[in-house]
């Protein structure tokens, strides 16, 4: 009995050989799995700067245990309310930056509709102006230190952007791509939460090349919004059954405990991916076929002019 | 404004700020456990 060699179809020398071989003579040449999994996603920032916004506060933390141990009620209450405001400060300048990021990732977009970071700093402020207080600083010092903390925010994190993005307010068909694309944006956040809750790892990944098609096709409309009204049989049933299919499967797969049913709902991925490919190859036809009779009108026109 | 080292100084200033209000409540006397009652009250 002799040992044989492991050899796939990217191994080098004859054991790779003869598995290409192999793999062209049986028509198996495509690789394996999904596209890679972080194609087409950006990578996830944080700001170690807002994350230090987290800690700054714990002395007045401190503080307030040991102004409970003294029984001083009137420094405890005031410890506490600067240390929740500096806190409710720096998260909201976690929420406010990323929302900021998602508006810049996108053609059109309207403005947050709460302006966090502005929030955040005002929230910083008092929440300085609380622990002068607190410490026996006087109403000038928690005046003064507030006001720097306020500005010396605004001008470390900047601002929420004021203004919509790719949208005249003007113009109602804007209006309603933004929207749509938020709308879709929702549901998508969702359907990956919920294919995360299942905690199957094919279906994460499906999930996730799903997602990826949906939102290529959000850039598409983003770039034309024209296409809004081609695309919206597909935000508006397909995505939304997705969503629905997703969400019912994440509450009944645990008690029904059925490999068809995971087959069914994997085979239903499928389709809705091929379907949204489908959608955004469409409407490349469709911009290509406008564009031809653009071209073909405008050639016309220099041929009468010639003539 | 928009500057990095402006956004990084504007930080330093904040962090500092932030950082010294909080250890001033903590360095207060009225939270220090050894202070007395009679203290605290100015008594």
């Amino acid at each position: 009995m002799s040992a044989q060699r492991y050899g796939g179809v990217h191994s080098p020398g004859e054991a790779g050989e003869a598995a290409r071989r192999a793999a062209a003579a049986t028509g198996d040449t495509a690789p394996r799995g999904t596209a890679n999994p972080f194609s087409g996603r950006r990578a996830m920032r944080v700001d170690l700067r807002a994350r230090f916004m987290f800690l700054l506060p714990a002395p007045l933390l401190i503080a307030a245990f040991i102004a409970i141990g003294s029984g001083d009620i009137a420094a405890t209450g005031l410890s506490i309310a600067g240390f929740t405001c500096l806190m409710f400060g720096a998260w909201m300048l976690a929420e406010g930056q990323k929302a900021a990021r998602a508006y810049a990732a996108r053609a059109v977009a309207r403005r947050p509709a709460i302006p966090r970071l502005i929030i955040a700093s005002l929230s910083a402020g008092l929440g300085v102006s609380l622990a002068q207080i607190a410490g026996e600083g006087g109403v000038v010092a928690a005046t003064g230190f507030g006001l720097l903390a306020t500005i010396s925010h605004l001008a470390a994190f900047g601002i929420d952007p004021l203004e919509n993005k790719g949208i005249d307010l003007s113009d109602a068909e804007h209006g309603r791509v933004a929207d749509a694309i938020e709308q879709a944006e929702k549901l998508l956040r969702e359907i990956h939460d919920d294919a995360q809750g299942i905690g199957d790892h094919e279906i994460g990944e499906r999930v996730l090349t799903l997602c990826d098609e949906v939102r290529a096709l959000l850039r598409r409309i983003e770039q034309d919004p024209r296409d809004l009204t081609r695309a919206r049989r597909y935000l508006s049933v397909h995505l939304v059954g997705a969503h629905e299919a997703t969400r019912k499967y994440a509450e009944n797969h645990a008690e029904l405990d059925d490999p068809a049913l995971r087959a069914d709902y994997l085979s239903l991925l499928s389709e809705l991916e091929a379907s949204f490919q489908r959608g955004r190859d469409k409407l490349l036809a469709d911009d290509r076929t406008d564009l031809e009779v653009e071209i073909e009108v405008l050639r016309d026109r220099l041929g009468q002019e010639k003539t | 404004m928009k500057e990095p080292w402006v956004r990084w100084l504007a930080f330093a200033v904040l962090a500092v700020t932030v950082l010294v209000s909080s250890c001033q409540a903590l360095a207060d006397p009225v939270h220090s456990p050894t202070t007395t009652a009679a203290e605290r009250t100015g008594q």
